[in-house]
């Protein structure tokens, strides 16, 4: 049985406040696609091995804390709980402001 | 301009600064801005959305009356506090502290009637192992973090500062003065100066790599204040939760598994096929203790019989296929319909009407600590701790429930205590060359243009935390478990980030956060030296029995002229007395 490991393209919107008066950019990534993949262990795959300056925010990593959340493929998801299984895009969540990457000041939802 | 102010990147003065905000934090946060002028709340993730608080499945323990009295929830009208102290020190095996104990069970009611009061829903009443009556009043953890973080928002003398990784307490004269930290969305060193400082900042649970606890968990509160030599007891009774999924990687730690062998009759086999349960409990199989469940399935995996990922088999295979699809309709809510967290299940297991799961202990609470008096005091002048990360409440063990009511409880003494102290006292003075040193040392890894990974470094004490420091220990491997440590904290001076900028670099947090791990390794693996007996969460392989003759003691650990300490103590016994005896681990009096 060929046992080839299929990878695929992260495309993650890049923003840092205090590069470039805080221009986005898209960047792509390929990564290996392992049995169970999440968008955050797709996105700690990244972090850990390609590209330590990306930004992200996770606490619990079991869908309770709602920290990861961001938009995947254009949807509002959880980046823990949502298995990737394609490509996929990745964007910080709208509405928030952005501190870096997928990351978003959440503090304005306190008390909710 | 004085130096502090060349130094810091910002300056914050308050009464009391209290790090970490969720169930330990948040309480005594709102017992400290009744007394006082100004409160800080320092965190180093989000409020309400980091620590374990949130992912509590969850029960919170009060005695059975009480439930049924407060609550009008089916308690037991012969329960008391003094029958539930009762279970908590059979739990503990006595090595708790029985006054803090008292004051524990006593007090349990009307905090948890508070946070009722302030709108948390309650639901059930559980029974869990350990408790002679039903104690576990059903509040997920999701309902704390939503009632807490609305109550903090409510305070206008509570200033929340978010993403702020407290790394060193400041200290004068003896006395703690203040924190010094970096603020990780901007990369700022702040430094906060405060009458009194209070840690709320739960346990260590990520110096293992298997773990049912949020990232941030790496032991920096148990290291800070060790560094400033804090007494820190029971510091050999990390727990462990068996039968958490060790496949997927992406789900290393998730504990659906395990919740799922309370409900059907799952079957634990190594990778010879046999139940392996019937040597360690014959009677009980997997419905042993989680210790017993734990240590079990760790001595096959160290015999040579684990599976491909280092865990164990849990299998349904042996049940028909219709008993398994029903069995996910009744499964209580928390897991009904393969559904778990966010997570849909069935996504990430294997078909379990054929395969098993892969499975392993993983590290989820945290029974020793800073060592605390019953006003929270820690013996340092202005230095208060609470919640999970401080030691003799629980002693060896706790019983299922209550790491939630040892938050409720002692996060409000502690605010009450610290506001009071800190009243009384003068604002100390900040040591310009301490803060000098601190900001030099965070920075190092950040100017350092090569050197040692920090993620690299990272996975290597957690790989040494799992095969010497974990959850089968024995003397030739605490050893060994030592030497590495001396072998790793030689290269902290050479740690590098390779991440240069400054905003939200996550990987110069691992870097900050090695020391740490490795100080509450070091902890660990010393106070497990010491102890020549198996208790509660320790299982000694090479002294498997508990020793009720000797050794109802506790061990302490101390910083002393830069070297770790430890010493042993009696522990002063009142009301709930062991037999004195040896007996086999496991076997309950
Ligand atoms: C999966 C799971 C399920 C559980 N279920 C139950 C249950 O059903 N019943 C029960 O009683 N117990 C349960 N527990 C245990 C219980 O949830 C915890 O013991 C308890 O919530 C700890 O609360 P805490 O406030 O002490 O610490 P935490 O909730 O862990 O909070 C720690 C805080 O400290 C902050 N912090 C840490 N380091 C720093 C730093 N360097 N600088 C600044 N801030 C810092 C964090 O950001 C966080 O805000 C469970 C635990 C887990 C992991
Ligand atoms: S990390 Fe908590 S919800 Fe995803």
């Amino acid at each position: 049985m060929a046992n080839e490991v299929q990878t695929i393209t992260v495309k993650v919107r890049r923003a840092d406040p205090d590069v470039n008066g805080g221009e986005a950019t898209y960047q792509s990534y390929s990564v290996p696609l392992e049995p169970g993949s999440t968008v955050l262990s797709v996105l700690r795959h990244i972090t850990e091995n390609i590209d330590r300056t990306l930004s992200y925010y996770r606490s619990c990593r079991i869908g309770k804390c709602a920290g990861c959340r961001m938009v995947i493929n254009g949807k509002t998801r959880l980046a823990c709980t949502t298995a990737v299984t394609g490509d996929i895009t990745l964007e910080p969540l709208p509405g928030y402001p952005l501190i870096k990457d997928l990351v978003v000041d959440l503090s304005a939802e306190r008390g909710v | 301009m004085s130096t502090l102010e060349k130094t810091a990147d910002e300056i914050v003065i308050t009464d009391v600064l209290i790090v970490g905000s969720e169930g330990a934090g948040a309480r005594a946060a709102l017992e400290a801005s009744k007394r006082c002028k100004s409160v800080v709340v320092a965190t180093k993730g989000v409020v309400g959305k980091s620590g374990a608080t949130l992912t509590a499945d969850a029960d919170i323990d009060i005695d059975s009356r009480s439930a049924a009295e407060l609550f009008g929830l089916p308690g037991d009208m012969n329960d008391s506090p003094e029958k539930f102290a009762d279970d908590m020190c059979k739990e503990g095996e006595y090595l708790n502290n029985q006054r803090l104990v008292t004051i524990h069970c006593d007090e349990a009611p009307m905090r948890l009637k508070e946070l009722v009061d302030w709108g948390a829903r309650i639901d059930k009443l559980t029974h869990a192992p350990g408790h002679t009556y039903p104690r576990g009043v059903w509040v997920p953890g999701t309902e704390f973090a939503r009632v807490l973080t609305k109550e903090l928002k409510k305070r206008d003398n509570i200033k929340l500062f978010e993403h702020m990784m407290i790394t060193d307490l400041l200290t004068a004269n003896g006395c703690v003065v203040g924190a010094a930290g970096i603020e990780i969305t901007t990369g700022k060193f702040f430094v906060i100066k405060a009458k009194a400082v209070i840690f709320c900042t739960g346990g260590a649970m990520r110096i293992y790599p298997h773990t049912t606890a949020p990232d941030e968990l790496s032991g920096d509160g148990l290291a800070m204040a060790y560094r400033v030599g804090a007494k820190l007891i029971d510091m050999e009774f990390p727990m462990f939760l068996p039968y958490t999924l060790i496949k997927p990687d992406s789900l290393n730690g998730v504990d659906f598994s395990y919740l799922l062998s309370a409900y059907v009759q799952a079957q634990a086999l190594n990778r010879h096929g046999e139940r392996y349960m019937a040597k360690y409990d014959p009677e009980r199989l997997e419905h042993s203790t989680r210790d017993v469940n734990s240590i079990a399935a760790m001595v096959e995996v160290l015999d040579g019989k684990g599976s491909p990922a280092g865990g164990t088999y849990l299998s349904l295979k042996h049940l028909p296929d219709n008993l398994i699809d029903f069995s996910a309709e009744w499964f209580p809510s928390n897991i009904s319909h393969w559904r778990y967290g966010g997570f849909n299940m069935q996504d990430y297991l294997p078909d379990l009407h054929t395969q098993a799961m892969e499975t392993s202990p993983a590290s989820h609470f945290w029974n020793g600590g800073v060592q605390i008096d019953e006003f929270c005091q820690t013996g340092i002048d202005g230095f208060y701790a609470c919640g999970e990360g401080t030691g003799s409440i629980h002693g060896a063990n706790r019983v299922s429930g209550n790491a939630l009511t040892m938050t409720q409880v002692w996060g409000p003494r502690a605010g009450i205590y610290a506001s009071e102290y800190a009243n009384g006292a003068d604002s100390g003075n900040i040591d310009l060359d301490q803060v000098a040193a601190i900001k030099e040392r965070l920075h190092a890894p950040l100017q350092r243009d090569a050197g040692v990974d920090p993620i690299a470094l990272r996975k290597r004490i957690q790989d040494v935390a799992w095969n010497y420091v974990g959850v089968v220990r024995e003397e030739k491997g605490l050893l060994k478990g030592l030497e590495e440590i001396k072998a790793i904290r030689s290269q902290l001076d050479q740690v590098y980030v390779s991440n240069k900028a400054k905003r939200f670099n996550h990987e110069w947090v691992e870097a900050l956060q090695l020391e740490n791990m490795l100080d509450v390794m070091e902890m660990v693996a010393e106070a497990s030296l010491v102890r020549k007996e198996s208790r509660g969460a320790l299982y000694r392989r090479d002294f498997p029995k508990t020793d009720n003759i000797n050794w109802v003691k506790n061990v302490v650990v101390q910083q002393d002229e830069g070297k770790i300490a430890t010493s042993v103590h009696d522990v002063e016994l009142d009301k709930y007395q062991p037999t004195r005896e040896i007996r086999e681990y496991g076997s309950k009096e």
